[in-house]
């Protein structure tokens, strides 16, 4: 090795488990006081909690004082009940400056459902596959459900199983290749679902492939080496596959196959983010904020997402088509790209904006909002697993919402409309 | 006794209670029998050589595992049916690594160039090669907390996305960023005794 050449992924790899490996053995043992400094910190967080919680109910008995003097003369039904329809005009701020109105311009405020009531319940999907395999949802559609196994903690080649009887349907590219790549999640675009697979060892190498919904027969579209290879989100367009890489670069690869991968020169420094669209790189942490531009692949054109909601607590978050923010009082907040408003009465955290819904956790348990009909719908009480997969931008574009109840069975629902 | 402390008097039962405040001044601390002590006793070495990678410093290592474990000490009765105490804990310190970091980024921002890093000694014997990890020292905490994760404590990006909340594809842009800065400041011992 000269000193001129570079430090390899491999030689850096090794290293860096080295020396975190050998300075981990050089911390100090814990001293002989330590779990009384550990019981000592205990004590102030929980005298902090008190005052907190104290707090906290003096400014919810101010803010139901509040509703209670703004719903009450609205007269139809119980003080508390949320009204039906736009509301932008009856209620005004609980907080917040004396003039402002509530929301930035008239919402309707959803209705909640029951899942048994939807229009498509979700799928009921048992907690292993048939060979006893582990897996990861990805959507459904034509009758087959698209599902990742989990092997050895990595997801494999995707799988098709039939919507009625939960039977395997085919392995969707060569089986046996778990050894050898890695497999990111399926991407879902507008005719079919793509996916790519990493070498896991030697120089950086990529499988790119594609299987239409009619039919599901896969077809690899392309090999990719070096920089190509580098990939760091990829996704499934109307006519082509899109994807990332480290360098900043996005290619195009039509899903006709009449040409190899092209480099995009217009959106050099993207990340794709789901269909034909990607944002700035920089601008990308955890899914897509307020403020930045959403760039169409396909077009060049540009919709830059609202940067904050009047009275709202916290930027935005948005997806392809919607923004979604907590707001002072009256809880999340959204707005379509069509101008539309939604206010859902009550608060989400750990918001992912999908395709037409939010998805996120509010006091009770995990809820899906779904925006198209203004419904909101209770996902479960307790704790899911799964949602941190939304946190992939990859897949905004898609409008399936998985999770796994606590006996381990998974719950698959299509939101497609129609 | 604060309503906490009585209901986790009865939940608790039977079992060994060293007393149903910690130190009797009032501030409603319910002393947990049931495996708290035990935990932090057994696992505070393993989570100090984490916080240790995690900080660079012996400091900042204790300060991190301490907080975190006295937060664990306060959603206890909680975390330990729920979760991994363990995976929690460590969650928490990579996550009040961060956000310590930010803080101090925030209110300590200085024009002169801080003096150059403390290199340990012992390290420098141990490793052979101090200047990756001196190297790591100068990453912001982020990176460094993706790179710990990603290579002491071996999780894929996945695990370390859903653990720091942050998406997959922050994860590998941050490994990278990391990886990229490490590159360009660290000359691997065997080759700078060569040139």
């Amino acid at each position: 090795m000269s000193a001129e050449e570079p430090v390899s992924r491999a030689t850096m790899d090794d290293e860096l488990a080295r020396t975190l490996g050998a300075a981990a053995e050089l911390a100090p043992a814990p001293e002989p006081d330590f779990y009384a400094a550990v019981r000592d910190r205990q004590r102030r967080i929980t005298r902090q909690r008190t005052a907190v919680t104290g707090l906290s109910a003096a400014v919810a008995v101010l803010v139901l004082s509040a509703t209670v003097l703004v719903v009450r003369p609205l007269g139809d039904g119980p003080a508390g009940e949320a009204p039906a329809g736009p509301v932008a005009s009856q209620v005004p701020a609980a907080t917040g400056d004396p003039g402002a109105s509530p929301w930035p311009v008239p919402a309707a405020r959803a209705k909640e459902r029951s899942l048994a009531g939807a229009e498509k319940p979700p799928l009921v999907l048992p907690p292993l596959l048939p060979d006893g395999q582990r897996y990861i949802p990805s959507g459904t559609i034509n009758n087959v459900v698209v599902v990742q196994p989990l092997i050895n903690g990595d997801r494999a080649a995707p799988v098709l199983l039939d919507t009625t009887t939960g039977a395997k349907v085919a392995t969707l590219g060569p089986p046996g290749g778990e050894g050898k790549f890695r497999y990111p999640p399926v991407a879902w675009g507008g005719s079919g679902i793509g996916w790519w697979t990493r070498a896991r060892e030697g120089d950086p190498y990529a499988e790119l492939w594609f299987a239409p919904y009619d039919g599901f027969v896969p077809v690899m579209l392309a090999e990719v080496r070096d920089a190509r290879a580098r990939i760091t989100s990829f996704a499934v367009g109307g006519r082509a596959l899109w994807w990332s890489t480290d360098s900043g670069t996005v290619y195009r690869l039509p899903l006709d196959g009449s040409a190899g991968p092209a480099e995009v020169p217009s959106a050099k420094g993207t990340t794709v983010v789901g269909g034909d669209h990607a944002v700035r790189t920089r601008d990308l942490d955890a899914g897509i904020p307020g403020g930045v531009e959403i760039i169409d692949l396909d077009t060049g054109a540009a919709r830059r997402t609202p940067t904050s909601f009047e009275n709202a607590t916290e930027s935005p978050r948005c997806g392809l088509w919607a923004c979604v923010a907590n707001t002072r009082g009256l809880g999340a907040f959204a707005q379509g790209f069509d101008g539309r408003s939604y206010a859902l009465g009550f608060a989400l955290e750990q918001v992912t904006v999908l395709s037409g819904a939010v998805v996120g956790k509010g006091p009770d348990g995990w809820v899906l909002w779904d925006l198209g009909d203004n419904e909101w719908f209770r996902l479960s009480t307790g704790d899911i697993k799964g949602m941190w997969d939304y946190t992939e931008p990859t897949n905004l574009s898609r409008p399936y919402v998985w999770w796994t109840e606590r006996d381990g069975s998974h719950r698959l629902w299509d939101l497609t409309k129609g | 006794m604060s309503s906490g402390a009585r209901r986790l008097n009865r939940r608790v039962g039977g079992a060994t209670e060293v007393g149903p405040r910690a130190s009797g001044d009032g501030e409603g601390v319910a002393v947990e029998a049931d495996g708290f002590e035990v935990f932090v006793r057994s696992r505070s070495a393993a989570l100090l050589r984490y916080g240790y990678v995690l900080s660079g410093n012996a400091h900042d290592a204790a300060d991190l595992t301490q907080e975190a474990l006295a937060r664990l000490g306060a959603s206890w009765s909680r975390v330990r049916h729920k979760a991994d105490p363990e995976s929690y804990v460590r969650t928490t310190m990579a996550r009040l690594h961060i956000s310590w970091w930010r803080r101090t980024r925030r209110e300590s921002v200085v024009d002169d160039v801080p003096e150059k890093g403390y290199v340990d000694a012992a390290l420098e014997r141990a490793d052979g090669d101090a200047g990756l990890w001196r190297a790591l020292g100068h990453l912001p905490p982020r990176q460094r907390a993706v790179l710990v994760l990603r290579y002491y404590e071996q999780l894929t990006d996945p695990e370390i996305a859903a653990l720091l909340g942050i998406s997959r594809v922050t994860v590998r842009s941050q490994a990278a960023r990391g990886l990229d800065k490490l590159r360009q400041n660290w000359i691997p011992a065997v080759r700078a005794g060569r040139s």
